[in-house]
């Protein structure tokens, strides 16, 4: 496969990890000012399957998308508003901890463990940035940013970082089948 | 795939439709952002203005409310939510405050989705690009093009995978994976057949673009501000007034 194509089918990869992101933020359950939402799920995927590199593509172009006012953020809304809403740690952390989580999982070449230890990290990241930022945009206390913003989903992220991990394992050969990449463990 | 047939192109000679679509795309973000900031007046010349569009574009208001049928529900359960209060006892009570609140909230939103499908609906996704490569070309590090092209695609896709979903969705029922009690079972099988029909999808996309010939730098649309447009821009500035508004 010549650079060109690779690059292409990268970008086509990146532009459906961003979609499914998008449907993932469909599927949310409301709780106070911050949903529960599939969409942390596939972030995480993203960036396991497509690396560092591409995993960040991917979610910066996913949040370019909802700037520009199309309606793929959690509840279906967008907008530039979003990211100066209470919310809007969140959908930065999106982008730092995909590619903390990629570059982290490309190291561990495929290792399970590394993967759920790169996620547990990359949660931590969008967790760290999302409650700060609830924080000062709420005004609240930390303690009530945090049970507000952060500790209703912890269970629940557990439960998508266990799936993420086995999620990742049975999709990896597919997508190294068609960009060529050497089959890891 | 007829549920998905609002929130993509229709083709029209409406006014709306024939507004540069960086006009229009401008102005969804402003909006939209301001949106989070409006009170009532600001809100109800927003909706007028909308409802307006929408007839004015041959969409129809009605047939715009029911293509987003299934975001109502969600809308109907984010109210219940944010209206409800649950005081010492077990029993939900409703506040009058709180109840307004959630009305102006779910307001909100709901304007925000009706601006997202009606620039949609009447914008071509060739023109979104060229709107978005325009808008993104002044940023360093950005390989406008690419960026462009990308959201392209996720403006196409994003109904097809919803579709897909619900096909996915309706398999699993039918094979009763959804009785199964384990949540992490469903996710799994869910999302991996989810990923693997996306995967597919984007595989033919490929194909498609290779057979096109693609490379980053084809002929953009050429795109002109007209008369129409600074009309436009003033019916969107006076509506922006309107946030001074209580």
């Amino acid at each position: 496969m010549d650079a060109s194509t690779r690059k292409l089918r990268l970008m086509v990869y990146s532009s459906i990890m961003a979609s499914l992101m998008a449907v993932g933020a469909y599927i949310a359950i409301p709780v106070g000012p911050v949903p529960i939402v599939l969409q942390n799920l596939f972030v995480m995927l993203a960036a396991l399957l497509l690396g560092g590199r591409w995993g960040l593509i991917s979610v910066c172009v996913y949040l370019l998308a909802g700037a520009v006012g199309l309606p793929v953020f959690a509840g279906g809304t967008g907008g530039l508003g979003k990211f100066v809403g209470p919310t809007g740690g969140y959908l930065i952390g999106f982008a730092i901890a995909a590619w903390l989580i990629g570059t982290i999982s490309e190291k561990g070449r495929g290792n399970i463990f590394i993967d759920a230890a790169a996620m547990l990290i990359g949660t931590m990241v969008i967790y760290a940035i999302g409650v700060c930022w609830l924080k000062v945009v709420t005004d609240m206390s930390f303690a009530k940013a945090f049970s507000v913003g952060a500790l209703p989903f912890l269970l629940g992220d557990v439960i998508k970082i266990v799936a993420a991990a086995s999620i990742a394992r049975a999709l990896r050969p597919m997508i190294a089948e068609r960009l060529m990449v050497p089959r890891t463990t | 795939m007829a549920a998905v047939k609002v929130v993509s192109y229709q083709p029209g000679d409406s006014a709306l439709h024939r507004l540069d679509p960086r006009t229009k795309q401008i102005m969804v973000m402003v909006l939209s952002s301001a949106c989070f900031a409006g009170g009532r007046w600001f809100l109800g010349m927003l909706t007028i203005s909308i409802a307006l569009c929408a007839i004015e574009s041959r969409i129809g208001l009605i047939r715009l409310i029911r293509e987003i049928r299934y975001f109502l529900v969600f809308l109907l359960f984010v109210f219940i939510i944010r209206a409800l209060t649950f005081n010492d006892g077990l029993l939900p009570v409703l506040v009058v405050s709180q109840v307004q609140a959630a009305l102006l909230f779910c307001w909100r939103l709901l304007l925000i989705v009706l601006m997202a499908v009606l620039l949609i609906s009447t914008t071509p996704t060739g023109a979104i690009r060229a709107a978005l490569v325009w808008m993104l070309r002044p940023l360093p590090l950005v390989n406008e093009r690419a960026a462009a092209t990308m959201v392209g695609l996720i403006v196409r896709m994003v109904p097809l995978i919803l579709f897909q979903a619900g096909e996915i969705s309706d398999a699993m029922r039918s094979r009763c994976i959804e009785a199964r009690k384990s949540p992490l079972f469903r996710m799994n099988r869910f999302t991996i057949m989810l990923f693997r029909r996306a995967i597919i999808r984007g595989d033919d996309l490929v194909d498609a673009m290779q057979a096109r010939c693609y490379n980053e730098q084809r002929t953009m649309r050429v795109m002109q501000f007209t008369k129409l447009d600074a009309v436009a821009a003033g019916i969107g500035v006076l509506v922006l007034a309107t946030l001074s508004l209580a």
